[in-house]
């Protein structure tokens, strides 16, 4: 972890009790995350967004998905390792093992072209994760086509979705440097750490 | 212009019959900018994204917001064009000459650091928008030490947030080969061309 000696100039998190309007939403995280992210607590500085961004994600986790919600969270991983958000990349491998993917399926989210544990289906998912994260943009033809044998149009659309969304808080978090939760810090040490990943610049 | 011999395997926009439960957001569109976006025409079919998506971007766009809104065009121009996304390049250059910037600074806006079209906050500015649409993102400490020269806390949560959002469009319409509507694509020809812009994989 970075020494860090001086206060960061980038944006730092404000306590809940700065915007009391807010309350509803703060509850929201608390109770399915555990506690209140630092990406809201730096974007409350303009409320009317910081609910309205709520709101989004709550449509993007919608429970009455017809894309299961576990393959969400690894989506969204493989999307956030792939633009290279170490923040994101720790909060959704904290998502993923809270909504019950197992353990040894999210060590071997990297070798989900070979690994046994991934269907056909995951796997031309998380190809199109991958594509859609770098940039520029290398999704393809032929990654939909092989994305249409499984899905259906409408889960296609959530699945972009997902990854879209992460294309926000992808952006939001590397450029604010958000510092990490100790929650998903242990998440990211116990799980992440022996493939490369490292808190960086969202050390405290 | 590629020539199209076969209809993309990606998804088609619906139309607006499709769905509905849309029309106020379909109205909303087509008063704010002559038309219906294709990107909301795909997402149609998770009319619940649609919705919340819409919410986040007016609360982005938001005429009380702190950021003069024709710059905030120019920003969203640059971060596209820094991710590679020419569908949002074309859209966002039209739009800034919509609210007034002037042709020669939307032409000047690749050299917005030497040019003395642009003002210090304005490339403090830029230079984020930048660097955040890269990946890796290259948005450092020095340049937020320079955006918080000139812009308050709040003015750059609604900076950020507003590049973050086209994190959102930029992977949406990437990999969507999202197709480009006349309108921008007539301005796309006629102003940016000269700039290395094509149309691309956006080609209906």
């Amino acid at each position: 972890m970075d020494q860090k000696t001086l206060p960061s100039p980038r944006l730092a998190p404000l306590p809940p009790e700065t915007s009391p309007d807010l309350n509803e939403q703060f509850e929201l995280m608390k109770r399915n995350l555990g506690f209140i992210p630092n990406s809201l607590l730096i974007m409350q500085r303009r409320p009317k967004m910081a609910k309205a961004f709520a709101q989004m994600t709550a449509a993007v986790w919608d429970p009455e998905s017809k894309v299961d919600r576990r393959l969400k969270r690894l989506i969204a991983h493989v999307s956030s390792r792939a633009a290279g958000c170490q923040y994101c990349m720790a909060h959704t491998a904290g998502g993923a093992l809270l909504f019950g993917v197992e353990d040894k399926k999210l060590a071997d989210v990297w070798n989900y072209q070979t690994s046994p544990l991934y269907s056909a289906a995951e796997r031309a998912t998380l190809d199109l994760a991958v594509a859609a994260s770098c940039v520029p943009n290398a999704a393809t033809d032929e990654m939909f086509l092989e994305l249409r044998k499984h899905w259906t149009e409408e889960q296609i659309v959530e699945i972009v979705g997902v990854i879209s969304l992460f294309g926000f808080l992808n952006r939001w978090n590397d450029t604010m440097a958000t510092p990490l939760e100790d929650e998903p810090i242990a998440v990211g040490e116990k799980f992440l750490a022996g493939h490369g990943w490292t808190v960086g610049k969202h050390a405290r | 212009m590629d020539q199209k011999t076969l209809p993309s395997p990606r998804l088609a926009p619906l139309s607006t019959a499709d769905a509905p439960e849309l029309k106020a957001e379909f109205d909303a569109a087509k008063k704010r900018m002559g038309f219906i976006p294709n990107s909301v025409l795909i997402m149609a079919r998770k009319p619940k994204m649609v919705k919340a998506f819409q919410q986040m971007s007016a609360s982005i766009w938001d005429p009380e917001g702190k950021v003069p809104m024709a710059f905030k065009r120019l920003l969203a121009h640059v971060a596209s064009r820094s991710a590679g996304c020419q569908y949002f390049v074309a859209h966002t250059g039209e739009g800034a000459i919509k609210l007034g910037v002037e042709q020669q600074k939307l032409d000047a806006v690749w050299d917005y650091q030497r040019s003395p079209l642009f003002t210090p906050a304005e490339r403090a500015a830029l230079d984020v928008a930048v660097g955040a649409g890269c990946v890796p993102n290259a948005v450092t400490d020095a340049m937020f030490l320079e955006l918080r020269k000139h812009w308050t806390e709040e003015q750059i949560v609604e900076i950020v947030g507003l590049i973050s959002l086209f994190g959102f469009l930029n992977r949406w319409n990437d990999t969507m080969a999202t197709p480009l509507e006349d309108e921008p694509a007539h301005f796309g020809e006629a102003h940016l061309t000269k700039h290395g812009w094509t149309i691309g994989k956006h080609a209906r």
